[in-house]
């Protein structure tokens, strides 16, 4: 067997999932090969050291109830050492009951990620880019959408198609075309068909539903099941079957369906930057600029400036630089962007600085909308030791109305983890580091509702990171119980600590209005 | 208690507390649960202070502690093998593992600095899972509660991820050996 087939084997075994056939070989390939044996050590060393192993409490020393600050000693250096024997698991793990942690998805079971050129079947209900979706009908009468389940299946429709959202893994195809890709961890989607289940066991197949009843299902890649439980049957890439509206005796056709990736990009997922709401580049000649000389970019009221007395909670204190200072060519810009090298503003370390902006449309919490955010910063240096305690990069979104109470906040917590402040204490911090140290990419998403919980994303692209075309599967973080009445009419960039360099500041309705994608060739 | 029971304490916890990484790996690998594991090492650690004045000091606590841990593995097999129906190893398969495992072990400390940049390295979607997984009381089935995909396909992720960091930490353990 490969080693892959081993490791599932031996994972299965330990998580207690194997039948008793298949543990027999286990046990088998252990005793007859070495490197069997090497392979599921191995394994174990990796679960072992990733397991939060807590430090077994010391054996106490007969006759010590004498002696209580040498058992405490021992506790603490049990704690360090156990600290130190645990890093990975330290850093991968949040380290206080304060912070709120979750991969959850909200009640809605997908997201629509792409859509473009599309009639919708009920113009009433009209999805925007990056809108969660509820369970029910969705459809198109013409154009390309593509909807990510929340088990991470990419769904795309194509021309006149409609589908049921179902659950985060499965949906049902009503009528029309549509092309599945379910990579790794996305297995087991299942799309419903007039004839049955098709069940997608990686990694992309399509489905055609005709207004007769009669369907079609192609495989592109991988293999899915199809049929009933009793009947199930497996189909291969390369194949394909028609079934018709009694659904017995399907017969073998010719595949035809585009790829997934190919049918995105005939659809033309080209970048939105005309929908951005606000832009700010730095465009400004390089040196310190007063405040007032700062005002180009897009949909702002007034250029940047300090806090006023009403905005800080000290009204006679402000500490920060009288000027910004604009600077060129000090930040790796890996993604595209338009004279991307020129024109940044930087934070010099040790000046705390806080800069305010007004925005000339406000950003709504308390209708249905979505909201994207990027920039681009960049730290030339590590986080320094020295500085740690006052070490803060964040945007701030404030509400000038309740300037102090409703806010939102992104940047870092501790140990480089990115984090969200939604105010009333809320605070959603990732388990995971973000990249520091190089150029990065920080975008967020705000999904406001009227009626129900708001969802606010956060994640920061390392400059090895590359974009896609529509917004990332996974975020570091996803909130929850944010509940927010906001109207967001201010945005503020908050430094200590450290240098750092700013870029490319966008807000817009949706990914490709913010994220810096590559342009699409023009047609011949 | 005198003060020569004391300094015999601390010397103990000393080097139990160095070594515990390798111990529990070493425990780790011959049971299936982790809360075994952690009941096995309890039992280990006081037989080992009970047993401290026969360890010879300048030699190696860990193959000392290694041999009465392998023991206790044995006895908590043996009551397991009474009251629980999941599948166990044999005793041949858990002695030969036993046996072979000194090699990994010395390399505990140094796959636990690889690992560590390993883990780094993983996509982000990975380390999501991976994180989700081994916080404390995590389990498949909670993170299947919390993504939405089934538990089968978070066990099929997992199985991908380990071997990723398997053949990451080799390397990492390669170069710098």
């Amino acid at each position: 067997m490969t080693e892959r087939e081993l490791i599932q084997l031996c994972v299965a075994a330990r998580e207690n999932t194997l039948s008793p056939e298949k543990f027999a070989t286990l046990e088998q390939a252990l005793r007859d090969d070495p490197k069997a044996r090497e392979t599921y050590l191995r394994l174990t060393q990796i679960e072992s050291l990733l397991e939060s192993s807590q430090p077994v409490a010391p054996p106490i020393a007969q006759g010590s109830p004498g002696t209580p600050t040498r058992l405490l000693a021992w506790c603490a250096l049990a704690a360090v050492l156990a600290v130190a024997a645990t890093i990975l698991t330290q850093s991968l793990i949040p380290d206080s009951v304060k912070e709120q942690v979750t991969l959850a998805p909200a009640l809605p079971v997908a997201t629509l990620i792409f859509a473009e050129d599309c009639e919708w079947n009920h113009p009433s209900t009209l999805p925007v880019e990056g809108a969660r979706l509820l369970p029910g009908e969705l459809g198109i009468t013409s154009g390309t959408a593509v909807i990510r389940f929340d088990g991470g299946a990419e769904v795309l429709l194509n021309g006149q198609s409609t589908i049921n959202l179902l659950t985060g893994g499965s949906g049902a195809v009503l009528s029309g075309k549509v092309v599945v890709r379910a990579e790794e961890g996305a297995e087991g989607f299942t799309l419903d068909t007039p004839q049955g289940k098709v069940v997608d066991l990686g990694t992309e197949f399509a489905v055609k539903v005709e207004s007769s009843g009669a369907s079609e299902v192609h495989v592109l890649d991988g293999k899915v099941a199809y049929g009933d439980r009793r009947n199930q049957k497996i189909l291969s890439a390369g194949k394909a079957l028609r079934f018709d509206k009694t659904g017995k005796s399907p017969k073998a056709i010719a595949v035809n369906s585009p790829r997934f990736a190919e049918a995105v990009q005939k659809a033309g997922p080209r970048p939105r930057a005309d929908l951005m709401l606000a832009y700010e580049g730095f465009n400004y000649t390089k040196g310190p600029r007063k405040h007032h000389q700062c005002k180009g970019g897009k949909g702002w009221d007034g250029p940047w400036r300090l806090r006023n007395d009403a905005e800080r909670l000290r009204p006679t204190r402000e500490t920060s630089p009288t000027s910004m200072k604009i600077v060129d060519g000090e930040m790796n810009v890996t993604w595209p962007v338009a004279g991307g090298r020129i024109g940044m503003l930087a934070f010099e370390e040790e000046k705390r600085t806080i800069l305010v902006r007004n925005l000339a449309k406000k950003i709504p919490m308390d209708r249905d909308g979505v909201f994207f955010f990027s920039m681009m910063v960049r730290e030339p240096n590590p986080p320094s030791e020295k500085l740690k305690d006052r070490e803060v990069i964040r945007l701030t979104l404030r509400d000038s109305r309740d300037y102090f109470g409703k806010a939102l906040s992104f940047g870092y917590g501790s140990k480089s983890r990115p984090q969200i402040e939604a105010g009333a204490g809320l605070r959603f911090t990732s388990q995971l580091p973000a990249p520091r140290s190089q150029s990065t990419l920080w975008v967020g998403k705000i999904v406001s509702r009227q009626h129900g919980e708001d969802e606010i994303y956060f994640r920061i692209y390392g400059e090895d990171e590359s974009l896609d075309y529509a917004e990332p599967a996974n975020w570091h973080i996803a909130s929850r119980g944010v509940l927010h009445s906001a109207q967001f009419d201010r945005i503020l960039l908050t430094n200590n600590g450290s240098e750092r360099i700013i870029d490319e500041i966008r807000l817009g309705p949706s990914w490709r209005s913010v994220a810096p994608l590559p342009k699409l060739p023009a047609a011949p | 208690m005198p003060d020569d029971d004391l300094q015999r304490h601390d010397e103990f916890m000393e080097l139990f507390l160095e070594n515990q990484p390798r111990i529990y790996s070493y425990v780790r690998s011959l049971v299936f649960q982790q809360a075994d594991a952690d009941d096995i090492m309890q039992e280990t650690a006081s037989v080992l202070w009970r047993k401290f004045d026969q360890f010879e000091p300048g030699t190696q606590f860990d193959r000392w502690a290694i041999k009465t841990a392998y023991f206790q593995v044995r006895k908590f097999r043996q009551a397991k093998a009474r009251e629980s129906k999941r599948l166990q190893f044999s005793d041949d398969v858990v002695a030969l593992l036993s046996e072979c495992s000194e090699e990994i072990l010395d390399t505990t400390e140094e796959a636990a600095a690889a690992l560590e940049q390993c883990v780094t390295k993983l996509p982000l979607k990975d380390r999501l899972i991976v994180a989700a997984r081994f916080e404390a009381g995590g389990t498949n089935r909670k993170v299947s509660q919390q993504t939405g995909k089934s538990e089968s396909a978070i066990s099929r992720t997992l199985s991908r991820i380990y071997g990723s960091l398997m053949n990451c930490v080799s390397l990492e353990l390669n170069r710098h050996s």
